[in-house]
């Protein structure tokens, strides 16, 4: 964790050397933190959209162990896979809209929309584990698995690729949510679906592309999490739980609230597996995302009107 | 422009239009007018293709639309103040605005001209271009509501119930307004209203309905001298 610069540039004292942790851990928990907020973005997406899929983390799953065929099979490097793990993953989001979800957010049955998605999640997870059995599979290579070095810093190179990876998701679609006319209308649907029909739009073929961005956000997550870590198929809990977090904590309804939710769980995560040891990691982190929306319920950086 | 024939409209075993025939001619701001319940609403709703109606036909363009699609329709060149305004309340102003345009290729690439017309012609809307649709008054959120379905650069507007809910001063100045685009921009429009004196003073031509059936139609100068309409909706002279 502490390479040998950090020590030489600590080494007037004890006190500074703590000091040099922190940053260095601080600066690695917001790069973890883009992870999260790659995990959350295409929830956060779908909360704007009006429901919640609750199926999010499996399709990550599921998109890894794609990978991890490719990868096995054919020896296809994990980055390229995502050319053909993507689109297949989005293939799969545009039918399970709009032969199957679509019936239900048509009507504004919003509710059967969780309970669906939830038993979607469970057919996920428990096909992978029938195919590839429980056990820890991982796409990490070795070129992947180093470490960089910058001053004092050490930081493991997938935790900048993953956060490059999110800021420039991000970024986009920001973009395109708010400055497109094809944005805007997705985000009107849910607001009031015969209004926006009124101008043109069509909620039914905003909700099959709506899913489509979600799936191809997701199928780029499960990827890129394979790559940095090891996954199995109950693992999709974990990456609908904590992207939760971060959404509540933002505040819905914003893809930059969302972000930087995401960059504060992450933060939270790796300062907490550091001051109280990783088996309570996650406890503390869900427990201090529970306190801080105490205080402000409609989350941190929403401003009250 | 607009040609309604006929129409029967009902909810499931409730009827509430009976033969409603009405015409709207390019150029012409006609006046639909009647009580609370009379149906007014349905109406809107059935000629923007959000209710299919029991028998009978809408021509817009000489094209029959009553089994088409919303966006079919209102891609046509039909657009809409919705009753209640329907403004999305977590965009701002711009957006709502924008999202008006959404409806043709025609009116997404004029977008940024139609925009600036439409601040000129509601200045207060520019300074709350930022604010979020939900904060805005009244008054304001009307301005949007009409600001929003001008957007759309269309062939023939709907304004149902405009007046609802605004203050007797904001709402000459907002009839005032209508007349101003039927006349300066030479917009066809059906305005839909309860206040009915005032609606009269501005259209060309106007129907009264109630009770689901078409009463009374004629030039709106000689309806507001009719007997009928002095007793029922003007509390006598």
């Amino acid at each position: 964790m502490i390479n040998s610069s950090l020590i030489r540039l600590a080494a007037v004292g004890e006190l500074s050397l703590n000091w040099l942790i922190l940053f260095n851990l601080s600066f690695r928990g917001l790069l973890f933190g883009g992870f999260i907020s790659l995990a959350a973005c295409g929830l956060s997406l779908a909360f704007q959209l009006g429901f919640i899929n609750a199926a999010h983390g499996d399709m990550a799953v599921l998109s890894a162990y794609l990978s991890w065929v490719l990868l096995s099979i054919f020896g296809i490097d994990p980055f390229i896979s995502l050319i053909i793990v993507v689109p297949s993953i989005v293939i799969i989001g545009f039918a399970l809209q709009k032969f199957l979800l679509n019936r239900f957010l048509l009507r504004g049955l919003m509710d059967t929309v969780i309970i669906i998605t939830f038993s979607i999640g469970m057919v996920i997870q428990n096909m992978l584990q029938l195919i590839f059995s429980a056990d820890f599979k991982t796409l990490m290579q070795p070129y992947i698995m180093q470490a960089l070095s910058i001053g004092f810093l050490n930081i493991p190179l997938t935790y900048l690729i993953n956060f490059v990876f999110a800021l420039v998701l991000f970024t986009v679609l920001h973009f395109f949510f708010t400055k497109t006319f094809a944005g805007r209308a997705f985000r009107a649907v849910p607001q009031d679906s015969e209004a926006a029909m009124m101008f043109g739009v069509k909620p039914e073929v905003a909700y099959i592309y709506g899913m489509g961005i979600m799936a191809m956000t997701q199928a780029i997550f499960g990827v890129l999490m394979g790559i940095s870590y090891v996954f199995a198929p109950s693992s999709g809990s974990t990456y609908l739980l904590l992207p939760l977090g971060a959404i509540m904590l933002g505040g819905l309804g914003s893809l930059k609230r969302t972000f930087i939710g995401g960059l504060i769980i992450g933060e939270i995560l790796i300062l907490s597996g550091y001051f109280f040891g990783a088996q309570y990691q996650y406890i503390m982190c869900h427990l201090i995302t529970l306190i801080l929306i105490l205080f402000k319920p409609e989350g941190l950086l929403v401003k009250r009107t | 422009m607009l040609e309604v024939n006929q129409l029967n409209v009902s909810y499931g075993e409730l009827q509430v239009l009976f033969d409603v025939s009405l015409m709207v001619k390019k150029g012409e701001l006609v006046a639909l007018l009647g009580p609370n319940g009379a149906g007014k609403t349905t109406f809107t709703k059935a000629v923007i293709g959000l209710l299919k109606p029991k028998s009978g036909s809408i021509f817009f363009l000489g094209k029959r639309i009553e089994n088409l699609p919303t966006p079919d329709i209102t891609k046509m060149g039909i657009a809409i103040v919705p009753e209640g305004r329907r403004l999305f309340p977590l965009m701002t102003v711009k957006e709502n605005l924008l999202i008006g345009a959404y409806v043709s290729k025609e009116a997404r690439t004029k977008a940024k001209d139609t925009l600036n017309k439409v601040y000129t012609l509601f200045p207060r809307l520019k300074e709350r271009e930022n604010q979020l649709a939900k904060t805005l008054s009244g008054g304001e959120q009307q301005m949007l509501a009409i600001g929003r379905a001008l957007m759309s650069l269309p062939k023939l507007l709907i304004l149902d119930e405009p007046s609802l809910g605004l203050a007797p001063s904001l709402v000459l100045t907002m009839l005032n307004t209508i007349k101003k685009l039927n006349e300066g921009e030479k917009l066809t429009i059906l305005l839909i209203e309860q206040n009915v004196r005032a609606a009269l003073q501005i259209a060309d031509r106007g129907y009264v309905i109630e009770n689901g059936r078409v009463v009374l139609e004629g030039e709106a100068k000689e309806m507001l001298k009719e007997e009928y309409i002095k007793k029922a909706y003007m509390g006598g002279d």
